[in-house]
């Protein structure tokens, strides 16, 4: 296979899809950033908003017109734009109020991606702590309102070309990396996977081992194969991997069964593959996209104390670290430091 | 839900994160320097959330409950950390500490000046009525 050059890379259409709208995004954040002089505000948000404009046309995967999408470009538009006043509005407390809305916007999008503990958690603990902490320590420090320091900034072009080239290779990489594809392997078959499973539920009514066979139909000598594909395609959720379990366990018990042509044990494999195999459907949309469950605090509280344990624990630790180690640093009074 | 809003999610956090390193590198503020990274840790929840989504599974979201947790550790920190900078140079500029550098690098000077400021507004003076009660003298343990 010839090795693929730079120059390979560069020339297709999608580097330059990834590299306009990051530089003009880029030169936006330049005229914004905070200058004693040649800071441009009218031009750079005018500029910034072009940027966005091509990054919602180019960068994402314009959808149907649900409110889903609506409120998807909606928050995430407010966390841009937020973000960008964030880092180039010279007074840090009006700042640290635009990056609280960069939070409340990124909670909208963890609720529209079936994360609503997340997005509880994360406005209590972001938006509601570490954002007033901060605007405490500010309002301590910097009573007198801007510094000198505020209205320079360190390094202004080269830090925005840094991040245009961060923003741009990274989404060059993703629109070349054929999300579409990724479709066909994270998404569940779900329709022959549904065919599947009933035609084992109605083989399992049937009277000899024969007639089930006949009722399988193609799926007869491999049906064991058909299964674990299924499995497979669902193995990061628990019924997938019960699925596979529940394959592994049975596969001897199923060859010997159906040579001796022995109707009972038969039987209960094929119940037992059609329930596990229904269980599993259930957990898919008609279009092959997972659910998540309801319970989505219960689903949590499942995984964190039984997957991840050990970090909850280490987490903890952790926290009573930091508090000690917090308490231990502020409280050092009249230590001149060298 | 199909898979493919998922490239416009970690779009979301790519440009979250680019923002964050740009805040993180062009301002001298020190809070505003950590808002920044604390942007950067938002942009990589955006990520692990939709992933999660489109796996089916809640392997993500309990990752960005691990970051929250070590988010409000470094906040803690950062902050008494800050505080302590700020008690000996009574400023939260980080060019003050230009010393911590490595060597061979230059200073970084301000040598354009700031625009004129517009005169701050004289408020009216009021002559104080009665007598003024005897208060002690603040004393700021900043």
């Amino acid at each position: 296979m010839p090795q693929r050059t730079v120059l390979d890379v560069l020339s297709g259409s999608t580097a330059w899809k990834a590299l306009i709208p990051a530089a003009v995004g880029m030169a936006a954040l330049f005229l914004l950033l905070p200058r004693p002089r040649g800071r441009a505000p009218f031009i750079g948000a005018l500029a910034g908003f072009i940027a966005l404009t091509m990054m919602g046309l180019w960068w994402t995967h314009l959808g149907p017109v649900l409110i889903e999408n609506l409120l998807f470009y909606s928050f995430a538009g407010g966390a841009i734009v937020a973000g960008a006043r964030m880092i180039t509005h010279p007074n840090p407390v009006r700042s640290a109020l635009a990056f609280a809305l960069v939070v409340l916007c990124v909670c909208g999008l963890f609720l529209l991606q079936a994360a609503p503990f997340l997005m509880a958690a994360t406005m209590i603990v972001y938006a509601g702590a570490i954002v007033v902490t901060f605007l405490f320590v500010i309002m301590l420090a910097q009573q007198e309102g801007l510094s000198n320091a505020d209205l320079r900034s360190h390094e202004a072009l080269f830090s925005c070309i840094a991040g245009g080239v961060l923003a741009a290779a990274l989404v060059a990489v993703l629109l070349r990396s054929g999300l579409g594809r990724m479709q066909q392997v994270l998404s569940f078959p779900a329709e022959s996977a549904a065919n599947l499973v009933q035609r084992t539920r109605q083989a399992s009514h049937a009277t000899t081992v024969k007639a089930m066979l006949a009722e399988l139909g193609d799926d007869g000598p491999h049906l064991f194969t058909s299964y674990s594909r299924v499995g497979e395609a669902a193995r990061g959720s628990a019924p997938g991997r019960e699925l596979l379990i529940y394959l592994r366990d049975t596969a001897p018990h199923w060859d010997e069964a159906r040579r001796a042509g022995n109707v009972e044990a038969v039987r209960p494999i094929l119940a037992g593959l059609a329930d596990r195999g229904e269980r599993l459907r259930a957990g898919y949309d008609a279009d092959g996209s997972p659910r998540l469950p309801a319970e989505n605090v219960a689903a949590l509280g499942v995984s964190l104390f039984t997957d991840y344990f050990l970090a909850v624990e280490l987490a903890g630790g952790m926290l009573l670290v930091a508090t000690i180690g917090a308490i231990v640093i502020a409280s050092r009074r009249g230590e001149r430091l060298r | 839900m199909s898979a493919l809003p998922l490239q416009n999610y970690l779009v979301v956090g790519a440009i979250l994160f680019s923002l964050g390193a740009i805040g993180f590198l062009a301002r001298r503020n020190l809070i505003v320097m950590f808002l920044s990274a604390e942007m950067m840790l938002q942009g990589v929840a955006v990520n692990l959330v939709a992933f999660s989504r489109a796996h089916g599974n809640v392997q993500g979201q309990s990752f960005v409950l691990f970051i929250i947790t070590i988010a409000a550790c470094e906040a803690a920190l950062a902050m008494a950390l800050i505080l302590m900078l700020y008690r000996t140079k009574k400023s939260l500029d980080v060019t003050l500490w230009q010393d911590l550098r490595e060597h061979g690098l230059e200073p970084t000077l301000d040598r354009e000046p700031l625009p004129e400021q517009p005169p701050q507004p004289r408020f009216p003076v009021l002559t104080p009525s009665g007598l003024e009660p005897a208060h002690r003298e603040e004393t700021s343990n900043a």
